[in-house]
């Protein structure tokens, strides 16, 4: 049996078994756990260029079906398997009502998107994704909200699958083939031909994975599904759920190669440089709309579509540089998101809510969260030397080498505002004044603590060592027949301006701080006082009542900024939506008026109907 | 024989920071004395600052835990490292890693580490001044960004290094005459980022009780001091690099970045504080259309690079 048939049976078996025993909650939880590390081992010996065929008869055709791995696909693969082994790992003791088979069989999916070689199957294991990850959303901590979540992603994933539907039966009716190749390839040919045919039926699938990824105009579901889904399922979602759009975008993406002779933008053809610019523009939405949020979870469902707003601006240039920083970005942000969603459920856990302006202080009560939360915000800053510096790095200069200005100074303003909701968030959670409500908060279990400590190692790791994902980088980038960049050694990162030996970086660092630490302990001594023991301009805490809580600034932080942007926060996507679903009802409404049980109306409506059909059979015929 | 070049670069190092350390001080008292002489008083001398920080380093004070103590050491810490790949003048310590994005990520983790020590403290009046530094910081950085775009568009280079040295022969081979309007629109953001007045929201001495400074005392205010000295010498120092076209020796270096440096405390001697949304309004509205306006210049001048 090909291993790559147990990259989807696998996660089948497991989910299986774990829909039976699910009301066993620390079994179930090991089943997903094993299941997931067992499909990383059989992961282990899979290559590029394996691939595993079969034939499915439908309406009388033999339609071939396969699964084939590329460089590309194997690194989602390994991507999406390992983060997912070291969630399940965390989540053994985590709480939540969420349903491990539904993970798993969102696993299998997720396997076989990457793997699939015709759009049948790549649609089929689509949609298996996008309903076990909507029925996983239900059973969040408040069940109507959560409910209320998973029916906005369910009717914003099925507008966009029934979009590529709509897309993949133009396409194989044209070329008579459901394989991915040939029908990239048929868009190719006739690219110079019917442009406009070509963008037309591209889109119809770039509408999914823009709604898969939360790309601008369709992010308005990611914060209310990522705020209201089970804490364990989260972390999930954003890490790793949102890249399958970048997967999408990148089997269309090489069609623009072609053009790159037309005449376009700054020396980029039209469709990349209008990508570009709705990755821009997400950027900066979910980055503005983040730090005015209360809910930490919501906060974060900001940023993390905001980040894919990075990687979408960076892949769509479709430039070496551009697309190895699209993608090593892809990875950071699974990194550092991962760590922060992980320590903000873990916080969540312990304290019980959700919103920040009443956590504070908690640094004192759980060191180790806090720490790897700070890694995980330097990192999404873009701090070196962790991991996040080297993509956000060449992100910059890929979109600088094409005089990208506004789209450039676009993404440093979500950069910079990045810089701002995460000190919010940092500040609201951890940092401040320790509510005496939560003085029986303790540290998270060991398993906690050992996810925390291998994601602080990672982030670090690979934040000196690069080179261990920009190969794998460079060989997807070579098998899109671009030049990858060139490689120096692991610790190099080179970029389009200037290249950067982050081990030098790291080692100046290090000096540094224990410099710092050496003149901080040759200085004069210093004593701890509690957090009572306040500079408060006169004021004595205890003879004015004042309590921690009033001592903490966290509510409406950046309440001055509020006058700046409230123009902008006028215009209201998700309003729009909701303006469609009305008038959708609307018309539903008005149809459902004529059914009035009346047989007279029935009979006028079927002798109408009649007179119709065969007027139109005439014209026809 | 890596020992000994390690060694080497070590003490270089010290050198370096040591010197960036003692400039920045004397800038400091320098521009107290300016400050005073303007408003008819006679003023410290002008080498109080460094009377003070050996006097705060060896004053005994008050920890707010181990988050404060660790934020604190990561407030300055970072700036020095920064400084290490920083040209100054002939002199640059790594000259292959010398990359101008880099340098400014690497002093954003010194306002992340300050930040993480002043709130620590748990004092709201430090949690207002560093939730107003941070709105000020996303207006300054915008111009800031279209300056640095600026810049890599028209070398075709991200070395700062190399940014010099194509500067070099002469006062019209420097960027200062080239992009005059990226200059004007970096030294008004030189303002934001030194925290001077019309942008010193942050620090509002009378209005939020220093801000973020409101906790400090003893070594930690000495360690804010570490660091405003060395981010003075830092940020002067890239824009005498980006745009006066670095210096021959250490002495025309310190002169250039005095001169910068001169300007902003003038202005901040005789402009009144702005309000926290205005000023970074402020910083969206003239220097971003400056800094934009220099970009489009540039790219028209330079034409599309070859991918």
């Amino acid at each position: 049996m090909s291993s790559l048939l147990a990259l989807l049976l696998v996660p089948v078996t497991g989910s299986i078994v774990a829909a039976i025993i699910q009301r066993y909650r620390l079994a179930e939880r090991l089943v997903s756990f094993s299941t997931f590390v067992v499909t990383l081992l059989f992961l282990i010996d899979i290559r590029v260029g394996d691939a595993f065929t079969w034939s499915l008869g439908f309406l009388g055709k033999n339609i071939e079906m396969g699964l084939q791995i590329t460089p590309l696909s194997i690194f989602m693969l390994y991507m999406t398997i390992a983060f997912g082994v070291l969630l399940t790992f965390f989540d053994l003791t985590e709480r939540s009502k969420m349903k491990s088979f539904l993970l798993l069989l969102t696993l299998a999916a997720s396997n076989w998107i990457f793997m699939a070689t015709d759009f049948l199957s790549f649609f089929f294991a689509w949609e298996l994704m996008g309903w076990a990850s909507i029925l996983a959303i239900f059973g969040g901590r408040r069940t109507a909200e959560s409910r209320h979540g998973a029916l906005y992603y369910a009717m914003m994933s099925i507008g966009g699958s029934y979009s590529m539907l709509i897309g993949i039966f133009l396409l194989s009716n044209l070329t008579g083939s459901f394989s991915i190749q040939q029908n990239v390839s048929y868009l190719v040919s006739i690219m110079t031909v019917h442009p406009w045919w070509v963008l037309g039926i591209v889109s119809m699938f770039f509408v999914a994975f823009m709604v898969k990824s939360g790309i601008f105009p369709f992010h308005t579901w990611v914060p209310y599904t990522y705020g209201e889904s089970p804490d364990g399922f989260v972390p999930y979602l954003s890490s790793v759920m949102s890249k399958y759009g970048i997967y999408g975008f990148l089997i269309f993406l090489p069609l623009t190669l072609s053009l790159r002779n037309v005449p376009g933008v700054l020396g980029l053809p039209w469709p990349n440089y209008t990508l570009v610019w709705f990755g821009s523009i997400t950027a900066v939405v979910g980055s503005v709309l983040a730090f005015m949020q209360d809910d930490v979870k919501k906060l974060f469902a900001y940023s993390s579509f905001s980040n894919l707003g990075f990687i979408l601006a960076a892949i769509a240039l479709f430039t070496p540089i551009g697309l190895t920083a699209g993608l090593f970005h892809a990875f950071n942000h699974l990194l550092f998101n991962g760590a922060i969603f992980i320590t903000v459920v873990a916080v969540i856990s312990k304290v019980g809510i959700t919103r920040m302006s009443e956590m504070g202080g908690l640094w004192q009560k759980m060191p180790l969260t806090f720490l790897t939360f700070f890694v995980g915000i330097a990192s999404a800053a873009g701090i070196p030397p962790f991991a996040g510096f080297g993509s956000k790095w060449m992100i910059f200069q890929a979109m600088i080498s094409h005089g990208l200005i506004f789209a450039t100074v676009l993404l440093f303003f979500a950069s910079i505002a990045s810089f701002l909701y995460l000190m919010r968030a940092f500040h609201a959670i951890f940092l401040g004044q320790l509510s005496h409500k939560y003085d029986n908060v303790k540290e998270i279990s060991a398993i906690g603590k050992i996810t925390e400590v291998f994601l602080i190692g990672a982030l670090i790791f690979f934040g000196i060592f690069p080179g261990f994902i920009l190969d794998p980088i460079n060989s997807i980038v070579g098998s899109f027949g671009l030049k990858p960049l060139p490689t120096s050694g692991y610790e190099y990162i080179n970029g389009f301006f200037s290249s950067v030996n982050m081990v030098s970086i790291f080692i100046v660092v290090i000096v540094a701080f224990i410099f710092g630490f050496l003149l901080f302990a040759v200085s004069a001594k210093h004593k701890k006082v509690p957090q009572e023991d306040n500079y408060t301009a006169g004021q004595i805490p205890k003879d004015w009542n004042l309590t921690p809580e009033m001592y903490q600034f966290s509510y409406d932080f950046y309440e001055p900024m509020d006058k700046e942007i409230a123009p902008f926060l006028k215009i209201k996507i998700d309003g729009f939506f909701k303006g469609f679903g009305d008038s959708v009802e609307y018309l539903g409404s008005s149809i459902k008026e004529i059914f009035t049980g009346n047989v007279q109306i029935y009979t006028y409506l079927a002798i109408g109907g009649l007179v119709i059909f065969v007027i139109a059979g005439w014209i026809v015929w | 024989m890596v020992i000994v070049e390690f060694l080497i670069k070590l003490s270089q190092g010290f050198g370096i920071g040591a010197l960036a350390l003692a400039t920045g001080l004397l800038f400091g008292g320098i521009a107290r004395k300016i400050m005073a002489r303007i408003q008819r008083r006679y003023g410290p001398p002008f080498t109080q600052n460094f009377m003070d920080l050996f006097k705060l380093l060896s004053k005994g004070s008050v920890s707010h835990g181990w988050a404060f103590d660790l934020g604190l050491v990561a407030g300055f810490v970072p700036m020095l490292a920064a400084l290490m790949f920083l040209p100054i003048g002939p002199f640059t310590l790594f000259p292959s890693d010398s990359s101008l994005i880099m340098i400014v990520y690497l002093m954003m983790m010194a306002y992340l580490g300050m930040a993480m020590g002043v709130l620590a403290s748990g004092n709201p009046n430090s949690a207002i001044g560093m939730s107003r530094a941070l709105m000020l910081m996303a207006g300054y950085e915008v111009p800031f960004a279209a300056v640095i775009f600026s810049i890599y568009f028209f070398s075709k280079t991200g070395y700062l290094t190399q940014i010099v040295a194509m500067q070099s022969g002469g006062f019209m081979n420097w960027n200062i005459v080239k992009m005059p309007l990226g200059f004007l629109a970096v030294e008004i953001v030189l303002q934001g980022m030194l925290g001077e007045k019309p942008f010193d929201q942050a620090i509002a001495p009378a209005e939020i009780a220093s801000g973020p400074m409101v906790e400090l005392g003893g070594k930690y205010l000495g360690f804010g001091m570490i660091q405003h000295s060395v981010a003075l010498f830092l940020e002067t120092g890239i824009i005498v690099d980006l745009f006066l076209g670095g210096a021959p020796n250490f002495w025309i270096f310190i002169a250039k970045q005095f001169v910068l440096y001169f300007v902003v405390v003038l202005v901040d001697a005789i402009l009144p504080r702005l309000r926290v949304h205005e000023a970074t309004s402020f910083f969206w509205k003239l220097p971003l259309f400056l800094g934009i306006l220099q970009a489009v210049i540039v790219i028209i001048q330079g034409g599309v690079l070859n991918v």
